[in-house]
């Protein structure tokens, strides 16, 4: 078992649609700055600096080349990781248990304002010869999923629907959210349609914003928290995957990913029973039907269930296992900062510092998942816990 | 504590202008199959999968990680995709080392590739600068390297245009011996002073391809590294380091990032005096002028005595210690692997599976990676015992 690591502080912006007046270094500065604070560690304490960041997001080359002194990383051990920021959380982790280091600090952020327009950014994310001619963006490669999934289990768009209800309600608690929307299942359903069965209600929004966190070893952790006076949160498990490419080699109604990160996430925190053994979890679910996926994938009921298990209010604010009471991908998406702050607002849950967004009950182990690429097909877990 | 790691099998495809019989995912996993059967693995055992590219830009397919993942036999594992300017290959190789060194994951494939005729690589390196700052001088890479290469001779009047020459006549004479290497033209001193002006002082033979090319290398635990091949070569440390393009004192002639990750990498493997500890170094040199600039930052020669390291008899095959016995990143640069080769190149030195360009009984071995506007760096030092 390697040696333990826990997260001792973290910042994010204010997540919003457009913000002019910030370029990459003004959104990704001030946040390293406020985590380096909240952690209660100057630049000089660094050891790892890893981000997540995306050249065909920004718009140019070696997109961290501008910035890497920004991010925390001058005259210190760095690199990229060119996915979510939740996979550069990953390296930093394998980082912190491989070498000589002692504190990470993991940043992502998203200017999504600066995209071309989403059908051509993610068209190219497809085969040149196969995918891209036929106009498959992330959009359509969804909507062919959603479909997919409603047609096999029997899920009805207005069960799904149920999701941007939750989410974007639950945004209220959330000071850094960007969409907050009080919502009927009818006025999902009424809201214009992008890519049959998904509907602009059910899709994540376009955001700028960025993340940041530290990461400490157990000594230095603890070490760090009597100073801060905050609790440290553990990492007691984490998994990833990456499955089929073609949409057509994947049984597009099952995040065959995500079950295998969770099962080895899940391996690594001795959770057995997902449902019972989890407070809260965040997880990156970029249109609403994928976030009942995501409760299958992680276990907390059987394939097809997950629609019936929030009508049974299970994974609402005060139900048994809440998730997403930051409003998740749906309130705020700055792509590649995403799946890292589903990581932040699980650690805020486990240290009691999530604010108005904190869960009733007392969380003992919250799971953060992200995923990159097209209809989930890489999946990224984590379990966090306390004491 | 971390585990120790060996690299038990390489593989690289033969570097060419442009391979028109397979597309980005056949290439790279040309090169796969070959560092699997080096190691002689299935596809099966491996754990996870490290991949390292270049700018999207090049190839055009964005976030290449889900496409090649699946390509390379890697389907329903593990997967992350590093990104870190030239060095990239560099530190597919070093976060693999990572996995394994974390206790994780047992057998990792690191596999890094640029199909760079497939787009307009002068295009994709321009839009590396600033968009606001920085793309009215933009010109790919030499324009940076001619700029470094002029604040380099002006600190140092006694180096001269021949001395960056000479540089460039041991990588291509070397090249000679590497049937994978792109380039393999015989050439004098006179040849590379005379060819065609690139980017002044740089004339066109001390400038490097644009290459199609993949590589791969595939990392276990120490401890079960003679499993895979007789000798393995064992990672005495690795060492990554970055610094602000734009940081105020940033010195391109002898960047700080560089010789911080050669201090690193030295101190974490035992090493107190690299020219006589070291028997061999592949240095990433898309450019002649930086066998010299490098060599001073990594401490083979004192501060404006990079002369000394193209005299043959210090770098040559034969010499005190070689540097890039392979021909280097001048002979051939698929630019997202070109790092990940300079592993290779190293690995297989200690491995003592060379070929015509073997070095006599290395026991230690040095590979180095640059990228970004001179601001990233990273290493990692090979030896023959673990």
């Amino acid at each position: 078992m390697p040696k333990r690591l826990a997260i001792v502080g973290w910042a994010q912006t204010k997540h919003e649609r457009r913000k002019p007046l910030d370029n990459d270094w003004d959104l990704i500065y001030p946040t390293v700055k406020a985590a380096l604070k909240d952690a209660g560690i100057s630049h000089d304490e660094i050891d790892v600096c890893l981000e997540g960041a995306s050249d065909y997001l920004d718009g140019r080359g070696i997109s961290n080349y501008t910035i890497v002194d920004g991010l925390g990383g001058q005259l210190k051990e760095e690199a990229k990781v060119s996915m979510d920021a939740a996979y550069a959380f990953i390296y930093a982790a394998l980082r912190l248990w491989g070498g000589p280091f002692e504190i990470a600090i993991v940043s992502g952020y998203g200017k999504g304002s600066e995209g071309v327009e989403f059908h051509w950014q993610t068209n190219t994310l497809f085969d040149p010869f196969y995918g891209q001619p036929l106009g498959l963006d992330a959009l359509s490669a969804a909507g062919l999923q959603a479909s997919a999934y409603f047609h096999r289990f029997g899920v009805t768009e207005e069960q799904a629907a149920l999701v941007p209800v939750k989410n974007k309600g639950n945004a209220f608690r959330n000071p850094n959210a960007q969409v907050r929307k009080k919502l009927t299942v009818e006025q999902v359903m009424k809201s214009r349609p992008l890519a049959k069965p998904i509907k602009r209600e059910d899709a994540c929004p376009v955001s700028d914003g960025a993340a940041a966190l530290v990461l400490a070893t157990e000594e230095r952790a603890r070490q760090l928290c009597r100073r801060t006076g905050h609790q440290p949160v553990w990492l007691l498990g984490l998994g990833h995957c990456q499955e089929a490419f073609s949409l057509g080699a994947r049984d597009l109604t099952v995040a065959k990913a995500a079950q295998a990160a969770a099962k080895r996430a899940f391996r690594m925190a001795r959770i057995k029973n997902p449902l019972q053994e989890l407070d809260v979890a965040e997880v990156y679910e970029p249109f609403g039907f994928q976030e009942l996926m995501w409760y299958e994938a992680l276990g907390f009921c059987p394939p097809g269930q997950g629609a019936a298990l929030l009508e049974k209010g299970l994974t609402e604010m005060g139900g048994k296992l809440p998730v997403n009471p930051s409003g998740g991908a749906l309130a705020a998406n700055p792509m590649l900062a995403t799946g890292l702050i589903r990581i932040i607002e699980a650690a805020a849950q486990v240290a009691g510092r999530a604010g108005p967004m904190q869960v009733k009950k007392r969380v003992k182990r919250a799971l953060a998942a992200s995923t990159n690429g097209v209809a989930l097909q890489n999946c990224a877990v984590f379990v966090l816990g306390g004491s | 504590m971390a585990r120790k790691v060996a690299i038990v099998g390489t593989g690289q495809s033969k570097g060419a202008r442009k391979r028109g019989d397979v597309n980005l995912a056949g290439l790279v996993a040309e090169a796969v199959k070959l560092a699997l059967e080096d190691a002689r693995l299935d596809p099966e055992k491996i754990d996870a999968v490290v991949l390292g590219s270049a700018p999207e830009i090049f190839e055009g397919v964005n976030y290449p990680e889900c496409w090649l993942g699946p390509a390379i036999g890697a389907l329903d594992k593990p997967i992350i995709r590093v990104y870190t300017g030239g060095t990239v290959g560099a530190s597919a190789g070093i976060a693999a080392y990572y996995h394994v060194a974390s206790g994780l994951y047992d057998t990792v494939l690191a596999v890094s590739f640029e199909k760079l005729s497939d787009g307009v690589p002068m295009y994709g390196l321009s839009v590396t600068y600033d968009p606001l700052w920085g793309r009215d001088i933009a010109a790919g890479a030499a324009g940076l390297v001619a700029l470094q290469a002029h604040q380099y001779m002006a600190r140092y009047p006694h180096i001269t245009v021949e001395h960056l020459a000479r540089a460039a006549l041991n990588d291509r004479t070397n090249a000679l011996k590497n049937p994978n290497a792109h380039i393999r033209v015989k050439l004098t001193l006179d040849d590379i002073l005379n060819s065609p002006m690139i980017a002044s002082p740089l004339t066109l033979h001390m400038c490097c391809p644009t290459t199609d090319g993949a590589a791969a290398l595939v990392l276990v635990p120490a401890a079960k590294a003679k499993q895979r091949r007789k000798k393995p070569a064992y990672i005495r440390s690795v060492s990554t380091c970055a610094e602000g393009a734009y940081y105020p004192g940033m010195d391109i002639a002898a960047p700080m990032s560089l010789k911080l990750a050669g201090q690193w990498a030295y101190e974490r493997a035992g090493i107190k005096d690299p020219v006589e500890e070291l028997d061999v170094v592949e240095l990433y040199s898309p450019f002649a002028p930086h066998n010299l600039i490098w060599g001073e930052c990594l401490q083979l020669a004192k501060p404006g005595e990079g002369w000394r390291l193209v005299d043959e008899k210090f770098c040559g095959l034969q010499g005190k210690l070689p540097i890039n016995p392979s021909g280097g990143v001048i002979a051939n640069n698929p630019i997202g692997a070109s790092g990940l080769i300079r592993q290779i190149e190293a690995a297989r030195q200690i491995m003592g599976a060379a070929g015509e360009f073997q070095v006599k009984k290395p026991k230690l071995a040095l590979a180095h990676a640059w990228g970004g506007w001179v601001q990233f760096h990273n290493l990692m030092i090979l030896a023959d015992q673990p």
